[in-house]
């Protein structure tokens, strides 16, 4: 009975020291976890910081650009309603084409610098249409595109070269067994 | 007893029909969903340019583009009255009905916004099908930024296009060394019979002579208009 009752205790105590160790080893991991989501966090943070910088590239100052071209939109809410063109408000010295010019989408024609500084006929060659799109899209410049569309024709026929000649090399080089 | 096996034969084929004329009509509703055919756009269209210190420009004009025969026609009204044309080929300016000039070239109606936005095009900005590579793509929060990479044997520099809930928002093109040269945003998407347009591109671009500011501005959009023949199919004489 005496062996009975010492052999429970030392059971009791085996017990009792594992649910400690256990307890301990929560107590640690839970520590553990705290310190790894508190990093977690600064880093989430740091990251989402980095990110803030992509989207503000994709802002423009409109309220300057709205100021700007206030001018310009007084200038088509009139052309508007009184279906004016340039020559007749040229013609009676309106103010509202004091500082405009007669001539569509001049002030990127106007630059005559092609996108990038690259050449227009580089962009139609290299890039085929995609290339002739940049070119019309960022110039609005018909000599610029036309130079894009030589360089686009010029690609397209050096690649159907390059084509022709890959395709005589393998039919020559066929080997028959 | 007859009538019985009568009336569960007809109910039986009821059912069945029932169920096959379900089956047609979701095929029908299917195809005419998936079938949606964008192929004319019809706009009033301003464009307002500025350089920096320097003169502006104005032009407003109403645009016609059909895509089936890839024909763009701009009726402007100011600066002053003339109809471009663009078609194959040719670029035609009229003024009062005649032919004023003939430019000939490549056709390239198919790079315009128009026709980019009736064939869904518009947003990766043509880079998808060009030379440029996918360098990353990053969220930032409802926003979709794409790195394009030029490739590596030409000096260019790269292009970051940005989309915010599935449409395109911006594009920005850096020069070799970095600098960002233009900054372009699309904006104020109108919904036009299931058609997104931006109605609202502004752009900036940086110039060793300072910045140019251009607004472009599109309203009343109209998609598949029966109405206006004479300007989709515009030839001399025919306005």
């Amino acid at each position: 009975m005496v062996i009975n009752y010492q052999t429970h205790e030392a059971e009791t105590t085996v017990k009792q020291s594992f649910l400690i160790d256990l307890s301990e080893l929560l107590t640690i991991i839970l520590k553990s976890m705290k310190r790894i989501i508190l990093l977690f966090a600064v880093l989430f943070y740091l990251a989402s910081g980095a990110f803030a910088g992509s989207k503000e590239l994709f802002s423009i100052d409109k309220e300057m650009i709205r100021s700007e071209l206030s001018g310009l939109s007084d200038l088509e809410n009139y052309v508007k309603v009184s279906n004016a063109t340039f020559s007749n408000l040229k013609s009676e010295n309106n103010a509202l084409v004091a500082n405009v010019s007669g001539n569509n989408f001049t002030s990127l024609t106007s630059m005559g610098d092609p996108p990038l500084g690259i050449s227009s006929f580089i962009w139609g060659f290299c890039f085929g249409v995609p290339g002739l799109a940049v070119v019309y899209i960022v110039t609005e410049d018909s000599d610029e595109t036309k130079k894009a569309l030589w360089g686009c024709v010029a690609g397209t026929a050096v690649s159907a070269i390059i084509y022709l000649v890959y395709v005589n090399a393998l039919v020559n080089s066929t080997v028959y067994y | 007893m007859l009538w019985l096996i009568v009336q569960f034969i007809i109910k039986y084929f009821l059912r069945k029909s029932l169920i096959i004329m379900g089956f047609i009509c979701l095929i029908l509703a299917n195809k005419s969903l998936t079938g949606q055919h964008f192929y004319r756009i019809e706009s009033d269209i301003s464009i307002k340019s500025k350089v920096q210190g320097g003169e502006g420009s104005l032009t407003v004009a109403k645009v016609y583009y059909d895509k089936t025969i890839k024909k763009l026609v701009y009726d402007i009204s100011f600066p002053e009255r003339e109809v471009w044309v663009v078609e194959d080929s040719h670029s035609r300016i009229y003024r009062d009905g005649i032919l004023y000039q003939d430019e000939t070239g490549d056709p390239f109606v198919e790079t315009t916004l128009f026709h980019k936005c009736l064939d869904g095009s518009l947003n990766d900005f043509g880079l998808r099908n060009s030379p440029y590579q996918i360098e990353k793509v990053e969220r930032d929060g409802n926003m979709v930024i794409t790195t394009w990479n030029p490739p590596q044997q030409l000096n260019l520099g790269q292009i970051l296009t940005s989309m915010v809930n599935n449409t395109l928002y911006g594009v920005i093109m850096k020069n070799s060394s970095g600098n960002i040269v233009s900054r372009q945003l699309y904006e104020n998407y109108s919904n036009v019979g299931g058609l997104k347009v931006p109605t609202e591109i502004t752009q900036v671009m940086y110039t060793p002579d300072g910045e140019v500011y251009q607004v472009i501005t599109l309203s009343n959009i109209v998609i598949n208009s029966v109405k206006n023949e004479n300007m989709y199919n515009y030839s001399a004489g025919s306005h």
